[in-house]
């Protein structure tokens, strides 16, 4: 039995999960934007300034942080699987290793 | 363009594309929650993850504040579509299109009734926080316009006004018509707005009123010889003097309500003209003591040319249809005059005229005709009225603004124009005036060459005597030098004049000059062409007369023409005269 307590086939699944969180997030703030656009462009006064000045603009800039977030960890998932895949590799080379020939 | 002077149509599109998206990203939100569990719940060596950052701002927080927004987007575009569908059927009940400003106003009632049936929260929030405030402000600019005017207030309150929300200056119009219906400054057809509100309130409460005091006045009265014998006053009877007084507050609601109904009758639907007149715009209206009222014919708002009349002695709202009549009457024939020139005729009612009766020529009254009281308060609220209508005006380009004074209201409009020279009109007109408070045209503050004076032959007031019988004899009116005098230094044009009769029962005996007092706007009179030339500018073809002498010259006037006829005070006889629209002066 592996020395090594990491579920490689659960990491595999957060950072796919992960991935497909921030690809929508970045599509659907981009549409946001283009909807946006349309609604404004029919549309003025302090509802309409409250809409783009406020509400958007706080939309795109959580969207943004939640992106660097979901790559950030997406990207530490990772390491921890190639550092799990690593370890994994070392102990089954290593003496006693079922790999060796 | 404003929020509600058009509907946007993508709002509620744009809500719909927001809930669907955020549906999609809610549910990638929880298989992303799914996963990372399943991976934490797997046991992973501590020394794998330690250096994995935390996640604190979880998606599905933010797909919740995205569909809270979305939704909030989606409410304000219910509101817009009730609110068009509101405007649509009160254009289909009306029968016209309103104009912008109304269109914008209407549309902004029907999203506030829209927003507050659908709870919407941050208008309401948004109504709740400003509404106090303005009204606050609308209440103190009154004050401060009444206090007497700051050169600078109709001004303010212009900028004021335009930087409200629509739905906080309908809000206003709505809660505190009697303020914003005489806030000078504000534009025409919001006071207009208002005043329309105040009109039908007024006359349903004068007409319930009305009935009640004509059911008083039927009472059966407890006479004087029982008040003599001491017998005890018999239930279910007034005094005489309790009657009497009944009368007398039944004769005044009862002209009040004549002159409402009058304004009602001239007014048509909002932005909209009749009878070949151009639309009516109620910028004043109260029925306190004889009652006050301001009509535009066409929007001094946009109009090139803007005249103001202030009507005299006996002036009250009971004959508002008579001053209207001659306004109107100046409208048409400078529309005859100069057809392309968009004007503005206004009957002014912003102050309590002297009245007939028996303190008229008790200088101790503060009514009588012979008190400058009435004129001195009338000449605050006309400044300050002309301010506004400067103020109020399309920014592109000034209109060319005039004041006709007739009787006591040429002392008004003198008093006016010296309280801040050069300021109150371009140029000023006197029919039939005892005087206008200065002895000479110079004195009114702009070239003596824009001061105008009519006076009909045998008008009997302009002749009224000064207070001092030393000065019986000179060129002083009652009120000063006559304006239509050499000696005043204006210019004089022609005036016809036709003196009426005295009968004794079918027989005629004494001619009666009274009449020519009233005849200054008489159809086809040559007194009202040449205050229609004025009022369009077109000096050169003014009927003056030749004998005045050339007053300093101004930028705009034109010397008189060749033809003048008679020096002043003997004005040309003319074809018969025509009904007058009002009898008093």
């Amino acid at each position: 039995m592996s020395d090594v307590r990491f579920d490689q086939q659960a990491a595999a699944a957060a950072v796919q999960a992960l991935a497909d969180t921030a690809a929508l997030l970045r599509s659907t703030t981009d549409a946001r934007a283009g909807a946006a656009r349309q609604a404004l462009a029919g549309w003025t006064g302090p509802h309409a300034d409250r809409f783009r000045d406020q509400d958007l603009r706080r939309l795109n800039a959580e969207a943004s942080g939640i992106i660097r977030q979901l790559v950030a960890l997406q990207a530490g998932i990772e390491a921890a699987q190639a550092q799990a895949s690593r370890d994994l590799v070392r102990q089954n080379q290593g003496p006693g290793g079922r790999l060796l020939p | 363009m404003s929020e509600c002077s058009a509907i946007p149509s993508s709002l509620i599109g744009y809500a719909h594309w927001g809930t669907s998206a955020d549906g999609r990203l809610a549910q990638q939100a929880r298989a992303l929650g799914d996963a990372l569990d399943a991976f934490r719940t797997s046991g992973p060596d501590p020394k794998y993850i330690a250096s994995i950052p935390a996640l604190d701002q979880p998606a599905s927080e933010y797909a919740r504040l995205a569909a809270a927004i979305d939704d909030w987007v989606g409410r304000v575009g219910e509101a817009f579509k009730q609110a068009g569908q509101a405007q649509a059927a009160l254009s289909a009940r009306r029968g016209v299109p309103f104009d912008p400003l109304t269109t914008r106003i209407s549309a902004s009632a029907a999203a506030i009734s829209a927003a507050a049936r659908t709870e919407e929260v941050t208008l309401q929030a948004d109504i709740a926080a400003l509404v106090p405030g303005a009204r606050s402000a609308v209440a103190s600019f009154l004050t401060a316009q009444e206090a007497g005017p700051d050169p600078r207030l109709a001004a303010e309150v212009s900028a004021w006004w335009h930087t409200l929300d629509p739905q906080t200056q309908q809000q206003l119009i709505t809660s505190d018509p009697s303020v914003i219906g005489w806030l000078d400054g504000l534009p025409a057809a919001v006071r207009d707005l208002a005043n329309r509100e105040r009109l039908g309130a007024s006359i349903q409460q004068l007409t319930a009123e009305k009935a009640q005091l004509e059911h008083d006045v039927q009472l059966p009265q407890w006479g004087y010889w029982m008040v003599r014998s001491g017998s005890p006053r018999p239930p279910g009877t007034v005094t005489p003097a309790q009657n009497a007084a009944w009368q007398q507050e039944l004769g005044r609601v009862e002209g009040l309500l004549q002159g409402l109904e009058a304004i009602k009758g001239r007014l048509g639907q909002p932005g909209r003209g009749q009878h070949g007149l151009p639309p009516v715009y109620l910028l004043g209206l109260d029925t306190n003591e004889l009652g006050h009222a301001i009509v535009a014919f066409g929007n001094p708002d946009t109009a090139r040319n803007v005249v103001t009349y202030v009507p005299g002695l006996g002036s009250q709202l009971s004959g508002a249809a008579g001053d209207m009549t001659r306004a109107v009457r100046v409208w048409s024939e400078v529309h005859a005059v100069a057809p392309g020139q968009q004007t503005s005729s206004i009957y002014w009612l912003g102050y309590n005229a002297p009245q007939l009766g028996s303190s008229l020529t008790d200088p101790f009254s503060s009514q009588s005709v012979a008190s400058e009281s009435p004129a001195n308060q009338g000449a605050v609220a006309l400044d300050s009225f002309a301010a506004g209508l400067r103020a109020a005006h399309v920014p592109s380009f000034a209109a060319h603004t005039v004041i006709l004074g007739h009787s006591y209201g040429s002392l008004v409009v003198g008093r006016a124009a010296v309280r801040e020279l050069g300021r109150l009109a371009d140029d000023l007109i006197f029919v039939g005036s005892p005087g206008v408070g200065v002895n000479s045209a110079a004195g009114l503050g702009i070239s003596p060459s824009h001061v105008w004076a009519g006076e009909a032959r045998f008008d009997p007031v302009p002749k009224l005597p000064p207070f001092d019988p030393l000065e019986w004899f000179g060129p002083d009116s009652h009120f000063g030098t006559d304006p239509a005098s050499p000696a005043f230094g204006g210019r004089v044009f022609r005036v016809d004049g036709h003196l009426g009769t005295i009968h004794i029962g079918p027989i005629p005996i004494l001619p009666n000059p009274f009449p020519e007092h009233s005849q200054y706007w008489d159809p086809g009179s040559i007194s009202l062409r040449n205050m229609a030339l004025i009022v369009a500018g077109l000096y050169r073809e003014v009927a003056v007369y030749a004998s005045v002498p050339d007053p300093t010259p101004g930028p705009s006037p034109t010397p008189p023409p060749a033809t003048s006829p008679g020096p002043p005070g003997l004005p040309d006889p003319s074809p018969g005269p025509s009904p007058t629209p009002g009898s008093h002066g």
